[in-house]
């Protein structure tokens, strides 16, 4: 808009200079003839002389365009009127020669002019008429006085170049036709450059429109009228200096000048056309991008209609568009949401702090997103996943939102059922927990009792049984404290897992707390256990990682062939985000057929009477790996033996 | 070796009760035991310790958490409630089958129990118990 502004300011101003150029001509053409110098007035010599009646005109009409620009309409017209009035009487004069109305000489006497001294050539009075008369029409808008001006001005500007090219090429006066007899060559360029102002000055007019529009066939005039012009000039005056100083003839001239002309005319209109092929090639590759990229965006737009709700509002939130899915949706029409805010589908399930905040989000420019639930209309409600994306004109400042949103109703309930379920699980398993705890108390305070007192019994009141009774006391104590252990064992492996909080575990130091434990058995047994001396360290709690390494220690310790001492070996192995851990023994091994069996609950290969156990130790390793992702198996290693392999996750 | 005033079970269960009595009576570490199966009757005999000179203020009670009626820790709440004077030289100690980790932490953040023992009570328990706590007891 800047850049407009000033160049309205620069044509004013050349306008101003142009019209100022103009009064100093008529202003020195009139002194000329007030101070008498005669080379003002025709420039050339023999050349006719711009009279004054012509200077004054000139002024007048300069005058009258200058209060134009100004704006001053009634100043305009008068000065105008005045003009056309002078040169109407001049051009009666010129036709009924007995008319005379004594202005001619009206302010200095013409002594130079031969013909009808001091009066103007017909040309010039047309001229100015024709000249003037755009002036009175300068507003209009009807087609009729735009097409008059047309016409009035290229006829004007039609007789200027015919003078100011008969004055360059040097035809004499006496060979000029009487109509533009006594027109000097300053009259015609004064009067061609006054025409161009008005062009200029009057977009509407459709010469001007031709001239300096921005279309292509405005662009080929611009670029063929200098040309024509300077061409014909040029070689017109070639060939009329050729024929003139005698080297050719006059036909001769007259057929070199046509053909030369055609010439140079076609090498032109060539190049010109090449160029606009060119434009136009280049045109078409763009229209046909531009298509490209059309049909892209409609698609687009296809498939953002079919997937999403769309709605445009103003920077205030008043919705300016909604597609066919929001109406789907929603239940309301266009009309009934258009011009509306989002209000509307308000649902009243969010707090005012949360459309505050997207406001303050969307008005900083930023993109907002989050789950909303709205309100159809039939009081239903439905959540939606929207992207609030401001736009933003030139300037910077936002004009208006757009919304996408998808509708997540389902998720949203899917979300909200898995929570329901969620939660109701958790109760669930406390419960089991609770339970779990109330059992176990509850179970052990008989058994508890049974062993206090059979042990009460054999310290106090052994003396008072014989050896069978100390017998049977024995069983029982044994079989109690059998149970006690038991259901200790169950309520550890009914807690596995219970703790999520994983923290980083170093086995070695598990296993070496592990071995000391041990430290009676492994004596008694002779046994030899060989840590790997830098297991990795894993993700775990520690309470697991001890259960887990206790018992596969324990069991290795405890599964042993007679007189075999144990001979225990761990070792791990990196296989990148896991860690695989082996414990190898040369006890009695497990048989295929029951590697199965040992990680269920309860499940024994042995009597107790020859290994002692519950059956719980390696269902409690299994579903310890199982709670951290990992995994448990067997392998048989050629020598005899068992050796057990687990992954679990490496710390990072 | 001196003898504590008296020791105080609060158990519904009679025959831990009289087991942890033997026991206590075996080490022989204090003048009183007494053993009260219901846990309201135990407060009230704390509180009659102010007014009767026959009942003396225990130094231990020993208290277990699951009991029909008021509970182990509904009994801590109201004994929290007792006058400050009643409590200064008397130590409560947790006596529990309880395997829940959760009471364990519960008894030292909630209500301030140091000792947390699971029955059945040992000889050896005892004895460690009286050597961290009472060591004016053994010369």
């Amino acid at each position: 808009m800047a850049e407009d502004d000033k160049n309205t300011l620069n044509s004013q101003r050349i306008l101003k200079g142009v019209l100022f150029f103009t009064l100093i001509v008529c202003i020195s053409v009139m002194l000329g003839w007030i101070l008498d110098i005669p080379e003002v007035l025709s420039i050339l010599p023999q050349a006719p002389t711009m009279k004054f009646n012509t200077a004054l005109l000139f002024f007048l009409t300069a005058a009258s365009i200058y209060a134009k620009i100004k704006g001053s309409l009634l100043t305009t017209k008068l000065l105008a009127s005045t003009v056309i009035v002078f040169a109407l009487l001049t051009v009666l004069q010129d036709t009924f020669s007995h008319l005379d109305f004594f202005i001619d000489n009206l302010f200095i006497y013409d002594s130079y002019s031969d013909n009808s001294p001091g009066r103007m050539s017909p040309a010039t009075a047309l001229s100015f008429i024709g000249t003037n008369f755009c002036l009175l029409f300068r507003n209009t808008k009807l087609s009729k006085g735009i097409y008059l001006q047309d016409i009035l001005i290229s006829t004007v500007l039609f007789i200027t170049i015919l003078d100011i090219t008969t004055y360059f090429l040097g035809i004499p006066l006496t060979n000029k036709e009487f109509f533009l007899s006594t027109m000097a060559v300053h009259t015609a360029l004064l009067f061609l450059v006054l025409n161009i102002v008005l062009l200029v000055s009057s977009p509407d007019l459709n010469i001007s429109k031709l001239l300096f529009g921005e279309n292509i066939g405005s662009s080929l005039m611009r670029q063929m009228i200098p040309f024509i012009f300077i061409s014909h000039f040029l070689l017109s005056l070639l060939w009329f200096l050729l024929s003139k100083a005698s080297y050719i003839t006059e036909d001769f001239a007259i057929s070199g000048h046509t053909s030369s002309m055609i010439l140079t005319t076609l090498i032109y209109v060539t190049f010109i056309a090449s160029k606009y092929n060119r434009a136009d090639r280049q045109q078409a590759l763009l229209n046909e991008k531009i298509t490209l990229a059309n049909s892209q965006l409609k698609q687009f737009q296809f498939a953002l209609n079919e997937s999403s709700i769309v709605a445009i509002t103003d920077q205030r939130g008043i919705i300016k568009y909604v597609n066919q899915k929001f109406c789907e949706i929603s239940g309301y029409n266009k009309h009934e949401l258009v011009g509306k805010t989002h209000k509307i589908v308000n649902s009243g399930y969010h707090e005012k702090h949360f459309f505050k905040t997207l406001w303050k989000t969307i008005n900083e420019g930023k993109v907002w997103q989050g789950d909303i639930r709205n309100q159809k209309k039939d009081g239903s409600f439905y959540w939606v996943l929207t992207v609030i994306i401001p736009f933003k004109d030139e300037k910077g400042n936002i004009y208006q939102f757009l919304s996408i949103r998808q509708d997540i109703s389902k998720r949203k309930q899917a979300e909200e059922t898995l929570k329901a379920q969620n939660r109701h699980l958790e109760r669930k398993n406390r419960e089991i927990e609770q339970f779990a705890y109330i059992t176990s108390h509850d179970l052990q305070e008989p058994l508890r009792t049974l062993i206090n007192f059979t042990n009460l019994f054999e310290k106090r009141l052994s003396g008072e049984l014989n050896d069978e009774g100390i017998k049977y006391l024995g069983f029982i104590n044994k079989a109690a404290t059998r149970m006690s252990s038991l259901i200790t064992a169950l309520l550890d492996y009914s807690r596995v897992g219970k703790s999520r909080d994983l923290i980083e575990v170093d086995n070695n130091e598990v296993i070496d707390q592990i071995i000391q434990d041990f430290n009676k058995k492994i004596e008694e047994t002779q046994a030899k256990i060989d840590v790997q001396s830098d297991l990795p360290k894993v993700n775990a709690s520690q309470a697991s990682m001890r259960v887990l390494w206790q018992n596969l220690i324990a069991n290795a310790l405890k599964f042993t062939t007679e007189n075999t001492p144990p001979n225990i070996y761990i070792d791990a192995s990196d296989m990148g985000q896991k860690v695989e851990f082996t414990i190898q023994d040369n006890g009695i091994g497990i048989p295929k057929e029951a590697e199965k069996k040992v990680f269920q609950i309860f499940q024994r290969l042995h009597t107790t009477k020859k290994y002692e156990g519950h059956g719980l130790g390696l269902a409690l390793c299994k579903k310890i790996i199982d709670e951290l992702d990992g995994e448990l198996w067997i392998s048989r290693p050629e020598n005899g033996g068992t050796k057990f392999h687990f992954t679990l996750k490496k710390h990072l | 070796m001196k003898k504590l005033d008296c020791i105080l079970l609060v158990d519904d269960n009679d025959a831990d009760n009289f087991y942890h009595q033997m026991i206590i009576e075996d080490v022989g570490c204090t003048k009183t035991i007494l053993a009260m199966e219901n846990p309201s009757d135990a407060l009230e005999y704390i509180k009659s310790t102010d007014e009767s000179v026959e009942n003396v203020i225990p130094n231990i009670i020993f208290l277990d958490i699951n009991m029909p009626g008021m509970n182990g820790w509904e009994f801590l709440d109201e004994y929290e409630k007792l006058d400050p004077a009643l409590k200064s030289n008397v130590m409560v100690i947790m006596l529990s089958t309880s395997q829940n980790p959760d009471d364990k932490i519960k008894a030292k953040t909630a209500h301030d129990i140091l000792e947390f023992v699971n029955k059945p009570l040992t000889e050896e328990t005892l004895k460690k118990l009286i050597t961290k706590h009472f060591p004016e007891l053994i010369e």
